[in-house]
């Protein structure tokens, strides 16, 4: 999401809300702006939190020792079922909430220091904006708490609200909006300041499939210009589909961290398509193990990719046609369930 | 501005001004007999008192409105939005602390103002402009001193009502407090005067601030007790400081 050129102009409307005092300081801005993007855009140092209970009653610990890192211009996926932990892991990294140990860092500096918030988009989850304002307004007292100019956050305000598909709602109360359409504001006002790190818990909660299709979008968008997203969801296909790399996260605890085509493949096994109908005997061992066999279909073991050639020569030559070929994959909730249920059960 | 101007409390607001104007342009007629019989001293202690419970009114909505101000800040969905942006806890909480003073401070400061106007044109006889101005003055200065306290409250409560509830009874605590020899008496215990004593000092004597203006308003050039307004300053920015160790250290 670069800044595209001004456009049309947006008239400078009143100042509407009575924050003016939230202003944070410009320069801190541009500093902290300025700053090369080498580092991890969010590190957390084994963090462990556990709400308290009632008078120091039996609490719920909710992270346990938990430790992960960002690789710059990444899309992360938090994955993990209800109470894994995933929302309180966000908040401490946003200091909304203090873990009981550890650390989180932010860009390198301690997620403690407020200021390394304003390099930071946060799309709470179950959010509920101040009422009283409109999608606009959310955008502008954002872009306010942000520090940023008023002509700016206009500017940026209506290129948003136009890509989030919320324009012509952009006068109405946030009461007024279906969940979806909070939500598509909710994802606007984490992008208003240009943030070099966007967090966003549950995106695509209550957003329609085309909706969702066009978050997806957006977050492919940021990628390219080089933002890092860490995205909080149950969606998983779409999280295969968008994220460069996940975190598993089960009762607290990080079962697994990777890259999303690693976790998701399978050895080198491959499915072919075509007429095999006409195979006698099996591929010889030594190029291909044959898992499964039937007359459309053939799946496939090889020890190196360029064994797939030796097979197809050895295919062709006993007079079988191939349509596709293609290698075999996890989906990416074939593995999450595969990782929720390995003794540990449900969350 | 506008979404304060927007709300509802508004028309409270509004409609408590005109009801009071109402009540004056009413009592017009009745007031200026009155007026004409009693002594000076008698006309500004009334017409004092009809500026305090004016005055009441109106602060008990703005205190209404501040009492909500923290617990729908920090209410579920809505803290994660406001502390997630690039401000300490002690910047937001100040900020929001003195934007809703300011706001509430002017709307309260205008409809007395214009109170005040009209009674000056009711009463020439009665208390001059200065004096009023001063009334005001001090009845929102109690406002003002109770504003921390009720973040406070709010941090601690989490809810607006129990904030509100809590003020209510800190403020008629506080009311009672100055007379408290009087029913210390029946009780004879040390322990329990020393903590009327310990409570007087503690919390902010707003009925004595409020008496700050009589000796002037009724003529007696008795000196001016400055007191009670720094030591309800020190309650305040006692509640304020104690406000922002609280935020700090508070999960949302
Ligand atoms: N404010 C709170 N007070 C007490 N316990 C809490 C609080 N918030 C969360 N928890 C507990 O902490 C654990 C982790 O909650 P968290 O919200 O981080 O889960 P999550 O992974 O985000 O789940 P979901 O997918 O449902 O959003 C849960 O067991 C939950 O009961
Ligand atoms: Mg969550």
């Amino acid at each position: 999401m670069q800044m595209l050129g001004a456009p049309n102009g947006y008239n400078r409307t009143s100042r509407k809300y009575s924050l003016t005092f939230f202003e944070a300081p410009r320069s801190r801005v541009t500093y902290y702006k300025s700053m090369t993007s080498s580092v991890a855009p969010l590190r957390a140092d084994s963090i462990s939190k556990t709400y308290r209970g009632v008078l120091g009653g039996k609490g719920i610990q909710a992270l346990k020792g938990v430790s992960l890192e960002l690789k710059p211009g990444e899309i992360f996926g938090l994955l993990g079922p209800n109470g894994a932990g995933k929302t309180t892991l966000v908040k401490v990294a946003l200091d909304i909430l203090s873990a009981d140990s550890g650390q989180c860092w932010l860009f390198g500096l301690p997620a403690k220091n407020a200021r390394t918030r304003l390099r930071v988009g946060y799309l709470p989850e179950n959010h509920r904006f101040p009422p009283r304002l409109t999608g606009r307004g959310l955008l502008q007292l954002t872009g306010r708490l942000h520090g940023m100019a008023d002509d700016q956050i206009n500017r940026r305000a209506d290129e948003l609200l136009e890509r989030v598909g919320m324009s012509r709602w952009a006068g109405t109360r946030i009461t007024k909006y279906s969940k979806g359409m909070a939500q598509r504001v909710g994802i606007a006002q984490a992008l208003i300041h240009d943030p070099d790190l966007v967090i966003l818990d549950e995106p695509t909660d209550g957003i329609d499939p085309v909706g969702r299709a066009e978050v997806g979008e957006i977050i492919r968008e940021l990628k390219s210009a080089g933002k890092t997203a860490l995205l909080n969801s149950h969606a998983l296909a779409e999280i295969e589909q968008i994220c460069d790399r996940v975190a598993i996260l089960h009762k607290g605890e990080v079962l697994r961290v990777g890259d999303v085509s690693e976790m998701t493949a399978i050895g080198l096994q491959y499915v072919l398509t075509g007429s095999f109908g006409v195979l006698t005997s099996d591929p010889p061992p030594e190029v291909a193990v044959a898992l499964e066999k039937s007359d459309e279909r053939l799946v496939v073991r090889v020890s190196s990719e360029d064994k797939l050639d030796q097979l197809t020569d050895w295919l062709r030559s006993r007079g079988a046609s191939i349509r596709s070929l293609t290698q075999r994959k996890h989906t990416l909730e074939e593995v999450f369930m595969e990782m929720i249920d390995k003794g540990k059960g449900p969350g | 501005m506008q979404s304060v101007l927007r709300s509802r409390i508004m028309y409270a607001y509004i409609v408590t001004l005109l009801l009071g104007l109402a009540l004056l342009y009413f009592a017009d007629p009745v007031l200026k007999e009155i007026s004409l019989a009693l002594d000076a001293n008698t006309l500004t202690a009334k017409s004092r008192d009809l500026i305090s419970s004016f005055a009441s009114a109106l602060v008990f909505f703005a205190v209404f409105v501040m009492s909500r101000r923290i617990p729908a800040m920090i209410g579920p969905g809505t803290a994660g939005y406001f502390l997630s942006k690039p401000l300490s806890r002690t910047r937001l909480l100040t900020y929001t602390l003195l934007s809703s003073m300011i706001v509430n401070a002017s709307i309260i400061g205008l409809c007395m103002a214009i109170f005040g106007a009209a009674l000056l044109i009711i009463l020439p006889a009665g208390p001059s402009g200065a004096d009023i101005a001063l009334q005001i003055s001090l009845e929102i200065l109690v406002l003002m001193i109770y504003a921390p306290i009720l973040f406070f409250l709010g941090l601690l409560t989490r809810s607006g009502s129990y904030a509100f509830m809590i003020c209510f009874t800190i403020w008629l605590v506080a009311w009672v407090l100055p007379g408290r020899e009087g029913f210390l008496m029946f009780f004879n215990s040390d322990i329990l005067s020393a903590l009327a004593d310990a409570l007087y000092y503690v919390l902010p004597k707003s009925s004595k601030i409020v008496e700050f203006a009589y000796p002037r308003v009724s003529g007696l050039q008795a000196g001016l007790d400055w007191m009670p307004i720094w030591s309800s300053a020190l309650s305040a920015l006692g509640a304020y400081g104690l406000g922002i160790i609280r935020f700090r250290r508070m999960d949302l």
